[in-house]
């Protein structure tokens, strides 16, 4: 399972057309805002996708905060986070990175690039690489 | 030999030797016209009185002489201190002199005792030998804390005050509103360019996703000349997007500083061309240059600028049979000169000035595609190193690029 963030209700769909011409997620959350990524994944009855898709410009609480938060707590302190966002500026990128995500991604403007770099997300972190083990996170 | 002792033994040594002059001539002639003692007695005492009042004469004209030229001195240079003490008590600066020992001397009204007490007078102290033994002047921006009002950021400049070496001056002015508004300008510069970058790439990511599905889901019902629009609006969408990319560059090479290394120019040109090679498999191209060419520069802004040249010297002998494309390094006055020459496409040098220009284009987008900055970037760059960039070009002839790094 994977959980998109996303505000943009365009790039939500884009994503999500993406990933199905794809064949690749059986199942997408989208959170609309990190207030609500953060409770999804803190919701203990309910099971911890296998990969985030996170946008860094979100409503109430922003990118870089839902990512510290993943990271300070037990439960998503492993989660494989990949930041996908419009903005390529380095300040982004190193404060990404220093807050712990595992992959820092801009979407492309061009759609051919944008779905090709969702499929090759997906292929990668869903069905190439080992997650951690959930048991022992 | 000091100024006053000299005019003292002119003075002295000419005296004395007109007087003896004057006696030893005097006394022979006096002895020519008489024999008679009595008479030479009365010549004699005759003589001397004359000797004494003529001497008298001459001391009491060479001192007044003396005084007024002195006074003269004196009042033209009073009228010069009071010119200067008159023209800094009239302007917005601080001026002040301390000896070496960072006593207090003179200071214009501007000047206020805080500057210089407590932890201000050990901040503009720092640094202050090399003014001393090197007889440099200092500016620099200081930050200083005042006891009374705000504290503050101040352009302070540090120097010998006299050729004594005993003085050390000082002039400040109060910078603050400026480095605020520089600063403020900056922020919003950022604010700007982050909204570039995020929020205009996002609806245009819309549009060119949007149109895509169109064609994909709905192309049938779309026709040709239906397909033909989407293709339009797709393209533009993509401009668009190269020109925001482009917009982003040139504000970043703003607003980075400049981190001086060693960097091979050689080295960046080969890889740059190495990525063109393996891109452009179908294209031949001949590129020269010799092993290394090391400079001092910012490792990431020279490679985008080299990255800029080379990019437009593949671009623009995309036309011939074989590219050639060189790198050397001339000797000009002294400097290193780096010259990028091709055998491309050229440009009639009557544009050249608009070739700095952003977003000025000389050759179509279809023939040759580009936002239009590399070269507008490409001289930020060299600007930002201290260096110059010049173009010399003959369309079908090709281009040479020559710049120095600072």
């Amino acid at each position: 399972m994977l959980l998109l963030v996303e505000d943009n209700p365009s790039d939500e769909e884009l994503t999500l057309r993406s990933l199905k011409k794809h064949n690749i997620a059986n199942e997408v959350v989208v959170a609309h805002d990190g207030v609500e990524a953060i409770e999804f994944l803190l919701d203990a009855s309910k099971p911890l996708p296998d990969l985030v898709l996170l946008d860094l410009k979100l409503p109430r609480l922003g990118g870089f905060e839902v990512l510290q938060r993943i990271r300070s707590e037990e439960r998503t302190r492993l989660l494989p986070v990949v930041v996908l966002t419009s903005s390529s500026q380095d300040e982004d990128i190193v404060s990404s990175y220093r807050l712990g995500a595992n992959s820092y991604v801009r979407k492309p403007v061009r759609f051919s690039d944008f779905s090709e770099a969702v499929r090759q997300l997906g292929v990668y972190w869903l069905l190439i690489n080992e997650s951690p083990d959930r048991d022992k996170r | 030999m000091k100024p006053g002792l000299r005019l003292a033994l002119l003075v002295a040594g000419s005296y004395f030797a007109l007087s003896v002059l004057w006696i030893v001539m005097s006394d022979r002639a006096a002895a020519t016209l008489s024999a008679d003692a009595a008479l030479m007695s009365n010549v004699q005492t005759l003589k001397g009185l004359g000797f004494v009042l003529v001497s008298a004469l001459l001391m009491g004209a060479f001192v007044a002489w003396y005084e007024r030229a002195l006074h003269r001195e004196v009042v033209s240079l009073r009228a010069a201190e009071q010119r200067f003490t008159r023209f800094f008590d009239h302007s917005p600066l601080a001026a002040w002199i301390t000896g070496r020992d960072g006593e207090l001397g003179w200071h214009s009204k501007g000047f206020q005792k805080d500057l210089w007490t407590g932890a201000n007078r050990a901040r503009l102290w720092t640094g202050i030998d090399a003014v001393i033994k090197d007889k440099r002047s200092l500016v620099g921006i200081v930050h200083l804390e005042r006891a009374r009002g705000r504290d503050g950021d101040y352009l302070v400049h540090r120097f010998l005050a006299d050729d004594t070496d005993d003085c050390i001056g000082f002039v400040a002015v109060d910078v603050t509103d400026r480095v605020l508004s520089a600063e403020h300008l900056r922020s919003e510069l950022d604010a700007l360019v982050h909204v570039v970058s995020h929020d205009l790439r996002a609806p245009l990511r819309s549009l060119a996703g949007f149109t895509t599905a169109l064609r994909e889901d709905c192309g049938e019902r779309l026709g040709d000349e239906g397909s033909h629009f989407v293709t339009r609006i797709q393209q533009a969408a993509e401009a668009m997007s190269l020109l925001i990319d482009g917009l982003l560059e040139l504000s970043g090479v703003s607003r980075q500083s400049v981190q001086r290394q060693p960097v091979d120019v050689a080295l960046l040109a080969r890889n740059e061309i190495k990525r063109f090679e393996s891109r452009e498999q179908h294209r031949r191209v001949e590129f020269k240059s010799p092993a290394s060419l090391p400079v001092t520069g910012d490792p990431r802004m020279l490679s985008q600028a080299i990255a800029h040249l080379i990019d437009n010297a593949w671009k623009y002998t995309a036309g011939c049979d074989v590219g050639r494309i060189s790198l050397t390094c001339e000797q000009s006055d002294g400097k290193s000169v780096i010259v990028i020459a091709d055998n491309g496409a050229g440009f009639d040098m009557a544009y050249a000035d608009k070739l700095f220009t952003p977003f000025q284009r000389l050759h179509g987008v279809e023939d040759f595609p580009g936002a239009g900055i590399g070269l507008a970037v490409t001289e930020r760059i060299i600007q930002r190193h201290g260096g110059r960039i010049s173009l010399e070009s003959k369309p079908g002839e090709g281009t040479t690029v020559r710049f120095t790094i600072g």
